[in-house]
C-alpha cells in the first residue's frame, strides 16, 4: 500500500501521528511528514485507523 | 406516475421545529435512524440524515453535496467560510488556521489555566452558582476575545450578542421575538467591533504606506482581526451592502460565535452529563490521564452543534435513496453520534471511549477549525474543577434551561452546588 496525502486538506491535526506513529510525524514547522510512504502489511491496521481518523479526510491509500 | 409517498419516506418528527430540541430529541433521533434514515421532510423541502454513515458521506463528498447554496434550514444570513466551497473556503480558512494547530493551541495552555483559575477563584466560596453564567461563559469568551484582539472586560456583552444571534436561527415567523433580538444583537455587535476594525485598518494602512516608501514598517498586532483586516484590504472578500451576506462582516461574526457558543455549550452539557453519570466523573477525578479520550467523548455525547445543511450539486444517491440535483440534506450530528452502526454501545457515556471517530466537530473540508482549542478548554476547565470542587453537581430540584437556537443545543442556565473551598481545612 502507498500513502497519499492531500496537502491542500491536511491541517496537521496529528490524529494520524497518534494512530500510526511509525508512519506519520509532525515536524518542527508543524508540517506533516510521511516517514514511510509505502509501509509494510504489518502496519496496515494502524494506517487504516489513521486514514479513518483524519478529521479532514486528507489521507488515502493507493495500491503499491 | 410513481407513488411519491413511498419513494420519499416522511420523518416521524419535525427536526425543523426548535421545540424538538428543547424537549429532548434523543427518542426522536432513534425513531429516525430506525425507520427513516434518509427521510424527506416535504414541509420544509429537505432531506433529513440521521445515520452516521450518511452524515459522513455527505460531509466528505463536497463535490456532490456543496455548502455554498445554504447551510441552514432557514437561511437568513451567510455564515462566512462555513457556507463556502473550495477553493474560496480554503483560501479564507488559511487566513486563520495556522493559529489553531495543535502546537499553537498547546502554547495557549498556561494562559487558559490562569483564566480558568481566576474564574473559579471568584465562585470558590459560594457553595452554589450558575455553571453557565459563572463558569462556562467566561473561559471560551476570554480566550477568543484575546485571540481576536477584543477587550475581555466586555465579554458579558459579547455573550449576550452571540446568544441572541444564535437564537435567531429559527423558522422566519413575522414578529418572532427571537428573530428581532438576533437582528438587534447583530447591529450592536457590528457597531462594537467596528471600532477595533477601524483601528487595525489604520495601523495596516500606515504600515503599508511606510513599506511602499521603502521603509521598515512597524510590527502589526498578531490577532485575528488584524489578519482579517489585511485580507479585506487586499480585496480577498466579496463585498455586498447586505451586511448579513458580506464576507468580511460575517467572518467577524463567525469567529466570535464559533469561538464561544460551541465550547460553552459543550462544557455546560458536560456538567449535566457528569451529574447524570457520577461514576464517569469519579473515574476522571481519580485518573486525570483519561482526559486524553474524555474531551472527545464529551463532544460526541453533547454534540452542541445540532445540524448543518448541504445541497446536492447533481442527481445522486444516499444509502439507496435517490436525491435530486438542487435538493437539500440536513445532517443531524447528535443522531449520527448515537448510531449503533458506528459506535459500540452508543448510549453509554464512557470517558475512556477509544476509538471515537465522532462527528461532533464535523468531518471533511469543513471540520471544526477550533477543535484543538475546544478540546483543551474543556479539559482544563474540568481538570481544575476536579481538583478544587470534585463534588460539583446539578443543584437538586433544578434542571437545565435550554435556549432557542436550532443551530446550537444551548443551555442558558444550570444551577450547581459544591463544597466551598473556604469550608475545607
Amino acid at each position: 500500500m502507498k500513502i497519499v496525502v492531500d496537502w491542500d486538506l491536511c491541517e496537521s491535526n496529528a490524529v494520524c501521528v497518534a494512530r500510526a506513529p511509525e508512519v506519520f510525524e509532525i515536524d518542527e514547522n508543524e508540517q506533516l511528514v510521511v516517514k514511510i510512504e509505502e509501509p509494510g502489511e504489518e502496519l496496515r491496521a494502524k494506517v487504516e485507523a489513521a486514514v479513518q481518523g483524519c478529521p479532514r479526510r486528507a489521507i488515502s491509500l493507493a495500491q503499491g | 406516475m410513481t407513488n411519491v409517498a413511498t419513494d420519499r419516506p416522511p420523518p416521524e418528527v419535525d427536526v425543523c421545529d426548535p421545540e424538538f430540541y428543547r424537549a429532548g430529541p434523543w427518542e426522536g433521533y432513534a425513531k429516525l435512524r430506525e425507520n427513516t434514515p434518509v427521510a424527506w421532510d416535504g414541509r420544509h423541502n429537505i432531506w433529513v440524515l440521521s445515520k452516521f454513515a450518511d452524515v459522513v458521506y455527505a460531509s466528505t463528498h463536497a463535490d456532490l453535496f456543496c455548502s455554498s447554496r445554504g447551510i441552514r434550514p432557514y437561511q437568513s444570513f451567510d455564515l462566512s467560510l462555513i457556507g463556502l466551497d473550495d477553493p474560496r473556503h480554503s483560501q479564507q480558512r488559511r487566513l486563520i488556521n495556522k493559529g489553531f494547530t495543535p502546537r499553537m493551541v498547546r502554547n495557549l495552555e498556561p494562559r487558559m489555566r490562569q483564566i480558568t483559575t481566576e474564574v473559579l477563584d471568584r465562585i470558590a466560596d459560594w457553595g452554589e452558582c450558575d455553571f453557565v453564567a459563572d463558569i462556562a461563559v467566561h473561559v471560551p469568551l476570554i480566550v477568543i476575545a484575546e485571540l481576536m484582539g477584543l477587550p475581555t472586560e466586555d465579554r458579558e456583552r459579547l455573550w449576550h450578542w452571540s446568544d441572541d444571534m444564535m437564537g435567531g436561527d429559527r423558522p422566519p415567523v413575522e414578529g418572532d421575538i427571537h428573530i428581532a433580538k438576533a437582528a438587534k444583537a447583530f447591529g450592536e455587535y457590528l457597531e462594537y467591533v467596528s471600532e477595533l476594525v477601524d483601528e487595525r485598518r489604520a495601523a495596516y494602512r500606515h504600515a503599508k504606506e511606510i513599506e511602499n516608501r521603502g521603509g521598515e514598517p512597524p510590527a502589526l498586532p498578531e490577532d485575528l482581526i488584524t489578519a482579517l483586516v489585511g485580507a479585506h484590504e487586499e480585496g480577498l472578500f466579496e463585498e455586498t451592502a447586505d451586511l448579513a451576506r458580506d464576507e468580511f462582516t460575517m467572518f467577524l461574526v463567525l469567529v466570535v460565535v464559533a469561538g464561544n457558543e460551541t465550547t460553552r455549550n459543550a462544557m455546560s452539557g458536560a456538567m449535566k452529563t457528569f451529574s447524570d453519570h457520577p461514576d464517569e466523573w469519579q473515574k476522571l477525578v481519580a485518573n486525570p490521564e483519561l482526559w486524553s479520550t474524555a474531551a472527545d467523548e464529551i463532544v460526541r455525547w453533547v454534540s452542541p452543534v445540532l445540524s448543518f445543511v448541504r445541497t446536492a450539486t447533481r442527481d445522486t444517491e444516499l444509502s439507496g435513496q435517490k436525491i435530486a440535483e438542487g435538493e437539500r440534506v440536513m445532517m443531524l450530528y447528535q443522531s449520527a453520534n448515537r448510531d449503533a452502526d458506528a459506535f459500540d454501545a452508543p448510549d453509554e457515556f464512557r470517558v475512556d471511549r477509544e476509538p471515537n471517530n465522532h462527528v461532533g466537530f464535523g468531518v471533511g473540508p469543513h471540520f471544526c477549525l477550533g477543535a484543538n482549542l475546544a478540546r483543551l478548554e474543556i479539559r482544563i476547565v474540568f481538570e481544575e474543577i476536579a481538583k478544587r470542587f470534585p463534588d460539583m453537581r446539578i443543584k437538586p430540584g433544578t434542571s437545565p434551561v435550554y435556549g432557542h437556537s436550532m443551530l446550537v443545543h444551548g443551555i442558558e442556565s444550570l444551577p450547581v452546588v459544591y463544597t466551598p473551598e473556604g469550608s475545607r481545612s
